[in-house]
C-alpha cells in the first residue's frame, strides 16, 4: 500500500474492485465502516455481488477480464470532462512531458514490437529531452505529442456503449461509478481503491492496477490522507517476504538479482542505478550501489572486500532474459530438471495453477522437502487421487515447523507496518521454527563444503552468519539488527546505523534490507513500539511499530502540498512546512517546498521524479490496453486486433488432458467463465485451516456459485453436487445457486459465470472437494507471472 | 445492574466469526455438517450449537445491485420476562435463573423440562435428546459479572455488535437508528426491543431477514412480535402448552 489500514477511514470514496473486502479482510471493514459513517461513498466493482456489495452505495458488475475496459473508460470519462486535477497533473506527473515522436500505437501493438520474440523494443517508449537532457515539458498540457493527449488518444476508443459491450456492465450503473468516483478529483477530496487477486490473476494483471493508478494521478490522490494505491495483500507477512524479495528476480530492498551478462559489481550497479540530469529530481535509486554494497557486506561480513567486489561474485546469477518464476519452475520439474525441491511453507500441489501438472512434477523429483505445520497435498501428493505409489520415485520428507504464535519475530502488513510479535508458548512436538531449521542446514552444508569441498564452496563458506545470542540460540533480534544494518568500520564500528541515508558503498556499512532501515536502531527495536496515540489527526499512529521507508506512513506525500508545501487538503494534512522544515507524517524527502531554492519532485523514487501517466517500465505497453484472457467467452476483441496479451509467456504441452497445457477458448465444451475466490471461513489452499474442526463446521465444502438463469440451462438445484470441468481437470462441489450472479450479455452474446473456492484439497476432509486449481491454465501476467486463476473456461454439470 | 446486547444489521458481514468465538469461549461441541447450498453451517441453533448466522438474498429493483442481501446473528433474545422461565418454574425453579445484568441462564436442572422449545417465541432453547439440560446463549454470564464483554461482542470486527448498560445501549441503537435512517429508510428497531435485552436494529424491512426473525410459532403461524405470540387470540394452540401442569 502506498498509504496503511486506519488511513481508508479518511476517504470521501472508497473503490473496491478486484477484491472481496468484507469477506476476505474483514478487519478492513472496520476502517471502511469508520469513512462511511463520516459519509463517504462505497463503490463496489466485481463480477459477482458479494458481502463487500452488500454494504456498497454503488455497486457495478463486470465479467471477469475486463477491467482495462471499464477503467479506461473512466479514464476517457475524466479527460472528456476535465476532471483531472490540473494543477497535479501537471507539477507531479509525467502528463506534461513530451513523448519520442516515433512512439506509435496501432490496432493493439505499440511501437517496438516483435512477434517472434513476443516482447517490445522499448527505445521510442521515451521522452523528447532538452539539450541538457532534461525532459522537455508542455505544463498547457495540450501539444499532441504531450502524455496527457496521447492518453486522450489512446482511451479515444473505451467510450461508454464499446466498454459496456465489453464488460456486460448496465451503462446506467457505469456512469453511476464513474461520477461518483471522480468527484475526487475535487480540491479536498480523496479517493482510495481497496484491491486484490481480483485485479493481479490476469494476464493483464499489472496493467490493470497500472491503469487505477493513472486515474489516481489524474484525480490528484497520490500522496494524500485516504487516497494512494492499496494492495491488500493475502497473507498476514507477505509484504515482508516481497520486502526481503523471496522471488527470483530480487533480492532484499527491491534490488535486482544478478544475472550473467553482469560479471561484475561495477556493471551491476552501472546497470541498474538510474541517472537523472533534471537537478529538481532527487532520483533517490541514485543509491543503488550504497544498498547493494551494504547487503553484501550483511551476506559476507569481513569476508567481502572492495578487492573481491564485495563478494559479488558469491552470489548465484540468472541468465539473461531467463524467467524463473513459478510456472515456469513446475514446467521444468515437470520435464524432470529437476533433483530435488525445498517445498517451504507453501502447497503447491494445491496453489499452482494447472495443480494436475504440479502434482505430476512432483513425481519427476528424486527427493522433496516440505516444511509445513500440517499434513498436505504437496507432502503427500504420492498418494493423492489417481497416484500410483508405486511408480514414484520421490523420496518424501516431512519437517514440521511451529506455527507464528511459537516464535518471536516481526510480521509486516499491506501498510508495510513492520509489528514485532512475541512468542506465547513452546513450539509443541518436535516442530521447530523455520529459521532454526535454515541455520541447521547451513551449518551441516558450510561442514560438508569445508570437508569434502564441491563446485563452489565460497558462496557458503563467506557467508557471514552471527546470529546467536549469548546461549548460542538463534535469535531473531539479531538478525532484525543485521537487516537494520550497522557500521562495520571507523569510531562507531558495529554500532546499528540510524536510517539507511548513512548507508555507504565502500564497505564501511551493512544492511540485510535497505528498506528497512531504521527499523531496530541504537535506540532499540522501533518495531516493537506500541505507542498508539494519535497526534495527526489522520491516523497516522507514528509511535505504533514502525513502518518502512523511515517510518513514512503516507508515501510521496510531498504530493499532498501545493507548491509553498501548503497542504492541498486543508482538513487532512499529511505534511506541512512550516517555514523552516515539515510538520506532520515524515516527508517524502526534506528538501524545501517547490516554490524555493533547493527543493526537489515529489516522486523521488523515478529518475524523472515525478509518477508516471506515462508508463515505460511494463512488458506491455505504457498504456494499458484492453487484451481478453488467454480462455475467454469471445472470439473478438473490440478494441484491437489482438485477442491476447501479445507479450504473455505460452506453456504448451500437446495433447488434452489433466495436466497439460491445454487451453481452450470459445469452445462449446466450455462456455463459462470461472474464476477462483476465497470464503471468510478458510484461508488460501485450507491447509491451515481445513485440518481445524471448527472452521470446518463453518464451512464443510467446496461450493460452486451459479446464477438461477444458468442453474435453469443445466437443470441444477440448490444444494446439488455439481462437477465443474476445464480443459486441464475436474472438481465436485456444491451448488450455490443464487441471484448474486447473472447472466452478462457480452456484445449481443449471453455469457455465464460461476465461480468457486481454492480452499479445498483431498487430504482433507473426505468430502470436502479438492482443489479448484485443478481447473486453472498454466499461463501468468506478463510482467509478474501470477497465474490467470480469475478468468478462464469451464464446463459445469450435475452430478448423477 | 441492568445490560444489553444491540446487533446492527448495517454493520454485520457475515463473517461469522461471532458463532466461532460463542463456541470456542463455551467450549461446545463441533457437529458434523455438510454444504446444503448456504453459507449457514450449523444449520441450526442445537444443544452445541447457540448462536448462528441466517442469511437471506432479496431481490428487490430499488436496492443498491437489485439484491438486498442480510446477515442475521439469531440467538436468545435474553427476554427480560422469560416466558421460558414463567415454564420452567413449574418444574424447577432453580433450572432457569433470570439475572439482574438481562441474562437468562439455563442451569443444568433444565433436564426435569418437558417441551421447553414451546415456550419460546423465538424457537430457541434446544436439547441434545429428551431428558437432557437445555442450552443457549449464556449472554456470557461468566465474562460480563468479570469486566468483559461477551464473547461474540469482543470478536466483531466491524463493531455490528455492542454491548453495555441497557440505557446506554438504547441510546446507541436510537442514535444509530437516525443516522442511518437517509440511507436506510426502513430501518428500525425490531419491536421486542422493549421487552429484550438482545436488541435488533434491522436496516431492512423484517420480511428481508430471516423468517426466524419473527417470533415462532409451532403450528406455522408467524408473528410479527412476541408481544403478538403473547396475545392469547393469536397463540390459542401454542401457548396452552406454556401452562400445563
Amino acid at each position: 500500500m502506498t498509504n496503511h489500514w486506519v488511513d481508508l477511514r479518511n476517504s470521501d470514496v472508497i473503490l473496491i474492485m478486484g477484491s472481496n473486502a468484507a469477506e476476505n479482510h474483514p478487519i478492513s471493514f472496520k476502517w471502511v465502516s469508520k469513512a462511511m459513517d463520516r459519509g463517504a461513498t462505497l463503490i463496489n466493482v466485481d463480477p459477482r455481488f458479494t458481502k463487500t456489495s452488500s454494504k456498497a452505495d454503488i455497486y457495478a458488475r463486470l465479467r471477469s477480464g475486463s477491467d482495462i475496459p471499464f477503467l479506461g473508460g473512466m479514464i476517457k470519462y475524466i479527460l472528456d470532462n476535465k476532471l483531472y486535477n490540473e494543477f497535479y497533473v501537471a507539477n507531479y506527473t509525467n502528463g506534461a512531458f513530451l513523448v519520442n515522436k516515433d512512439f506509435k500505437f496501432t490496432d493493439g501493438l505499440f511501437s517496438g514490437y516483435d512477434p517472434e520474440k513476443r516482447k517490445y523494443d522499448k527505445s521510442t517508449w521515451s521522452y523528447q529531452v532538452d539539450e541538457n537532457g532534461v525532459p522537455i515539458r508542455d505544463k498547457s498540457l495540450s501539444d499532441p505529442n504531450s502524455v496527457i493527449q496521447l492518453l486522450k488518444k489512446h482511451y479515444a476508443r473505451y467510450d461508454i456503449d464499446t466498454v459496456c459491450k465489453i464488460t456486460g456492465t448496465d451503462k446506467q450503473d457505469l456512469l453511476n461509478v464513474y461520477k461518483a468516483y471522480t468527484t475526487t478529483g475535487a480540491k479536498g477530496k480523496s479517493g482510495t481503491i481497496m484491491y486484490a487477486m481480483g485485479w493481479t490473476q490476469h494476464t493483464v494483471g499489472t496493467q490493470n492496477i497500472r491503469t487505477m493508478a493513472m486515474i489516481q494521478l489524474l484525480l490528484g490522490n497520490i500522496g494524500i490522507a485516504g487516497g494512494g494505491v492499496n494492495a491488500l495483500r493475502g497473507e498476514s507477512n507477505v509484504q515482508g517476504s516481497t520486502d526481503h524479495c523471496l522471488l527470483f528476480h530480487i533480492i532484499p530492498g527491491y534490488l535486482k538479482t544478478p544475472n550473467a551478462t553482469l560479471p561484475t559489481l561495477a556493471e551491476y550497479n552501472k546497470a541498474y542505478t538510474p541517472t537523472t540530469k533534471d537537478p529538481l529530481s532527487a532520483n533517490w535509486w541514485g543509491n543503488y550501489a550504497k544498498y547493494s554494497v551494504s547487503l553484501l557486506k550483511a551476506f559476507y561480513g569481513d569476508n567481502a572486500t572492495k578487492e573481491n567486489d564485495f563478494g559479488y561474485g558469491w552470489l548465484p546469477r540468472l541468465d539473461a532474459g531467463a524467467n524463473y518464476s513459478w510456472l515456469t519452475i513446475f514446467d521444468e520439474m515437470s520435464k524432470g530438471k529437476f533433483e530435488g525441491f525445498f517445498s517451504w511453507g507453501q502447497n503447491p500441489a494445491c496453489s499452482g495453477a494447472n495443480s494436475n501438472k504440479t502434482r505430476n512434477a512432483l513425481g519427476k523429483l528424486k527427493w522433496l522437502v516440505n516444511v509445513n505445520i500440517f499434513d498436505n497435498e504437496t507432502g503427500s501428493f504420492w498418494k493423492g487421487p489417481g497416484m500410483k505409489p508405486e511408480e514414484i520415485g520421490t523420496e518424501v520428507f516431512m519437517l514440521p515447523c511451529c506455527v507464528s504464535v511459537e516464535k518471536e519475530g516481526s510480521i509486516t502488513n499491506s501498510g508495510r507496518w513492520g509489528q514485532w510479535r512475541y512468542k506465547a508458548q513452546e513450539p509443541m512436538g518436535e516442530s521447530r521454527p523455520d529459521g532454526e531449521m535454515i541455520d541447521d542446514l547451513f551449518k551441516r552444508l558450510k561442514a560438508m563444503y569445508k570437508s569434502e569441498g564441491g563446485a563452489f564452496p565460497d558462496p557458503i563458506l563467506n557467508l557471514s552468519w552471527d546470529f546467536y545470542d549469548e546461549k548460542g540460540h538463534l535469535s531473531t533480534h539479531k538478525i532484525a539488527q543485521e537487516i537494520n544494518g550497522r557500521y562495520m568500520s571507523g569510531p562507531d564500528k558495529g554500532k546499528l546505523v540510524a536510517n539507511f541515508t548513512k548507508l555507504a558503498d565502500d564497505g564501511s556499512t551493512c544492511s540485510g534490507n535497505w528498506l528497512y532501515s531504521g527499523s531496530y536502531t541504537e535506540d532499540g527495536n522501533m518495531m516493537a513500539r506500541r505507542n498508539n496515540e494519535d497526534k495527526s489527526g489522520i491516523g497516522l499512529h507514528s509511535g505504533w511499530s514502525w513502518c518502512w521507508p523511515v517510518n513514512r506512513r503516507i508515501i510521496y506525500n510531498r504530493a499532498s502540498v501545493d507548491l509553498d508545501g501548503m497542504p492541498l487538503d486543508k482538513e487532512h494534512p499529511v505534511v506541512k512546512w512550516n517555514g523552516a522544515k515539515w510538520e506532520g507524517d515524515v516527508p517524502d524527502g526534506g528538501w524545501k517546498p517547490m516554490s524555493q531554492e533547493g527543493t526537489r519532485l515529489p516522486f523521488i523514487m523515478k529518475p524523472e521524479g515525478v509518477a508516471r501517466i506515462f508508463g515505460p517500465g511494463l512488458a506491455e505497453g505504457p498504456f494499458p490496453e484492453h487484451y481478453e484472457p488467454l480462455e475467454c467467452p469471445v472470439e473478438k476483441n473490440l478494441l484491437n486486433s489482438q485477442r491476447i496479451n501479445p507479450t504473455i509467456k505460452l506453456f504448451s504441452e500437446k495433447g488434452e488432458g489433466a495436466g497439460k497445457d491445454v487451453y481452450m477458448t470459445c469452445d462449446p465444451k466450455y462456455p463459462f467463465i470461472c474464476s477462483t475466490y476465497r470464503v471468510t471461513e478458510h484461508w488460501q489452499t485450507g491447509l491451515m485451516t481445513r485440518w481445524n474442526k471448527q472452521l470446518i463446521e463453518l464451512q464443510p465444502q467446496n461450493i460452486v456459485e451459479l446464477s438461477k438463469e444458468l442453474a435453469k440451462l443445466k437443470g441444477i438445484n440448490n444444494g446439488d453436487k455439481v462437477i465443474i470441468k476445464s480443459a486441464r481437470g475436474q472438481i465436485e462441489t456444491v451448488a450455490m445457486v443464487t441471484s448474486r450472479f447473472k447472466p452478462f450479455k457480452i456484445n449481443g452474446q449471453t455469457v455465464h459465470q460461476v465461480g468457486t473456492t481454492w480452499h479445498y484439497g483431498w487430504c482433507t476432509p473426505e468430502d470436502g472437494g479438492d482443489s479448484a486449481n485443478l481447473l486453472t491454465p498454466t499461463v501468468g501476467d506478463a510482467n509478474t507471472m501470477i497465474p490467470e486463476s480469475k478468468a478462464f473456461m469451464v464446463n459445469i454439470e450435475r452430478k448423477g | 445492574m441492568a445490560y444489553a446486547k444491540l446487533f446492527d444489521s448495517s454493520r454485520c458481514i457475515g463473517c461469522k466469526a461471532c458463532q466461532a468465538a460463542c463456541k470456542t469461549w463455551n467450549q461446545d461441541k463441533l457437529e458434523k455438517t455438510r454444504n446444503r447450498g448456504s453459507h449457514e453451517n450449523p444449520p441450526d441453533l442445537s444443544a452445541n450449537t447457540r448462536t448462528v448466522m441466517r442469511f437471506t438474498e432479496t431481490e428487490d429493483p430499488k436496492a443498491v445491485g437489485g439484491i438486498v442481501w442480510t446477515y442475521l446473528k439469531d440467538s436468545c433474545r435474553h427476554c427480560i420476562d422469560a416466558p421460558c422461565k414463567a415454564m420452567g418454574d413449574g418444574f424447577d425453579e432453580g433450572a432457569i435463573l433470570q439475572t439482574e445484568t438481562g441474562a437468562v441462564v439455563y442451569t443444568d436442572k433444565t433436564a426435569v423440562i418437558e417441551d421447553l422449545q414451546y415456550a419460546c417465541p423465538y424457537d430457541v432453547p434446544r436439547q441434545a435428546a429428551p431428558g437432557s439440560p437445555y442450552v443457549k446463549c449464556t449472554l456470557c454470564i461468566d465474562r460480563i459479572t468479570n469486566g468483559l464483554q461477551p464473547a461474540c461482542v469482543t470478536t466483531c470486527p466491524t463493531d455490528a455488535l455492542v454491548f453495555g448498560k441497557r440505557e446506554e445501549v438504547l441510546k446507541i441503537a436510537k442514535e444509530r437508528l437516525e443516522k442511518i435512517k437517509t440511507k436506510f429508510p426502513d430501518a428500525h428497531l425490531h419491536p421486542d426491543y422493549e421487552d429484550v435485552s438482545f436488541i435488533y436494529l434491522l436496516h431492512q424491512k423484517q420480511e428481508k431477514f430471516a423468517e426466524r426473525l419473527v417470533s415462532a410459532d409451532h403450528s406455522q403461524k408467524k408473528y410479527a412480535s412476541r408481544r403478538d405470540v403473547l396475545n392469547p387470540k393469536k397463540a390459542a394452540k401454542g401457548l396452552s402448552k406454556l401452562f400445563r401442569t
